[in-house]
C-alpha cells in the first residue's frame, strides 16, 4: 500500500510508517495537543518536521524553518501523522495516546536482546509499532528460547537496588522496625 | 543529497514575485511572502492572542457609538496587545528583510493604524485561512 501524503509548503510529502526516530518526539507531542487546548505552533512544527523526516532524513530543520508553510497545511497534516505513529489503531490500548507513552529505549533493548545481531541503531530506523506489534505476538505464540529457559529453570531477575528499598518502605512505611 | 539547494525558499525583498502582497509600516510599502516557521512560531500565536482582543475592542467601540475609526481602536488595547501587533508586524517584514533589525524597526514612525491593516495580510501570509484556488 502506498504510504500516505501530506502537503506542506505546498509540495507532497510521502508519510511512511514511522520508525522511534520519529516517534521520540511525534507521540509525546501529539500527547501534549491532545492535553492542552489552543493551536500549539512549536509542537506542530516538531511534529510536523519529524514526520517528514522519515521518508527525506536529509532533511535539516534550519532549511524546514525558511520553508513557505501555511498554518492550516500543518493542522491538516497532524491526524495523517496521527495515524502513521501506529498507535491510533483501532482496538489499540493506546490508541487515544493519553496512556503511558511507549519507552522506546526498552522495546528495543528487548528486540535486541531476542533477535541476537541487531543493534539497537537498526531498531531505532527499522521498528515500526506494526512490526512491534507482529513481533510480540509471534513471542507470545512462539516464546523466544530464553524465555523458555528462564521459564524452565524458575529465574527471576534480582531486584534493583532501588525496587528493594521501595519494597522496604513499602513493609515499613513508618520507615521504624516494630519488632513484638 | 544536497539540502541547502534542494529546500533553501527564502525570499528577499528584490526577487518577491508582482503578486505578493504588501502592508504599509513607516509610510512605506514592503512585501509580505508566504511566511515560514521561523516567522510563523511568533506571528501565529500572536495572532492568535491579539486577534480577539481587537474583536472585543471593536465590539466595545461599535456598542458605545464612538465610531470606528482604526485610530480609535488603540485607546482600546493595552500595552501588552500593542507590543504584539509590533511582534507580529516585525516579524512578518523580516520574511522579505531577514537583516531588518528589531532596533530600527521599533525607531520606524508606525502609525498605530498601520499595524492593524497590515493584520488581515499578515494572517492571509501565515496561513491561518486556507486560500481557495479562485481566491488565488
Amino acid at each position: 500500500m502506498a504510504d500516505p501524503i501530506i502537503v506542506i509548503a505546498g509540495r507532497d510529502w510521502p508519510v511512511p510508517l514511522f520508525a522511534p526516530r520519529q516517534n521520540r518526539v511525534i507521540i509525546p507531542a501529539l500527547t501534549r495537543l491532545q492535553e492542552r487546548s489552543g493551536l500549539r505552533y512549536d509542537d506542530l512544527l516538531d511534529i510536523v518536521f519529524a514526520a517528514l523526516t522519515r521518508a527525506s532524513p536529509d532533511l535539516d530543520r534550519a532549511a524546514f524553518e525558511e520553508l513557505p508553510v501555511a498554518t492550516w497545511e500543518l493542522v491538516e497534516a497532524v491526524p495523517v501523522i496521527a495515524r502513521q505513529t501506529g498507535l491510533l489503531k483501532p482496538g489499540r490500548p493506546s490508541s487515544d495516546m493519553s496512556g503511558e507513552l511507549p519507552d522506546w529505549d526498552a522495546i528495543i533493548a528487548q528486540f535486541c536482546n531476542f533477535l541476537p545481531g541487531t543493534t539497537p541503531d537498526y531498531w531505532e530506523d527499522a521498528l515500526t509499532v506494526a512490526r512491534l506489534d507482529a513481533m510480540r505476538e509471534e513471542w507470545r505464540r512462539h516464546p523466544p528460547p530464553a524465555v523458555l529457559v528462564a521459564g524452565y529453570l524458575g529465574y527471576r531477575p534480582k531486584p534493583r537496588r532501588m525496587e528493594a528499598v521501595e519494597e522496604l518502605m513499602r513493609l515499613f512505611p513508618g520507615g521504624r522496625l516494630r519488632l513484638h | 543529497m544536497t539540502t541547502g539547494s534542494r529546500f533553501e525558499t527564502r525570499p528577499s525583498a528584490n526577487d518577491a514575485p508582482a503578486r505578493t502582497p504588501t502592508i504599509t509600516i513607516a509610510g512605506k510599502e514592503w512585501p509580505v511572502p508566504q511566511l515560514a516557521p521561523r516567522q510563523n512560531r511568533i506571528v501565529v500565536p500572536a495572532l492568535l492572542d491579539v486577534l480577539p482582543k481587537i474583536a472585543q475592542a471593536q465590539a466595545r467601540i461599535k456598542g458605545s457609538n464612538e465610531g470606528g475609526s482604526l485610530a480609535r481602536l488603540g485607546s482600546h488595547l493595552d500595552t501588552a496587545c500593542y507590543d504584539r501587533l509590533t511582534d507580529i508586524a516585525f516579524h512578518a517584514l523580516t520574511r522579505a528583510h531577514p537583516d531588518l533589525k528589531r532596533e530600527a524597526f521599533d525607531d520606524m514612525p508606525v502609525d498605530t493604524a498601520e499595524l492593524y491593516s497590515a493584520l488581515s495580510t499578515i494572517a492571509h501570509q501565515a496561513g491561518l485561512l486556507r486560500q481557495t484556488k479562485s481566491a488565488d
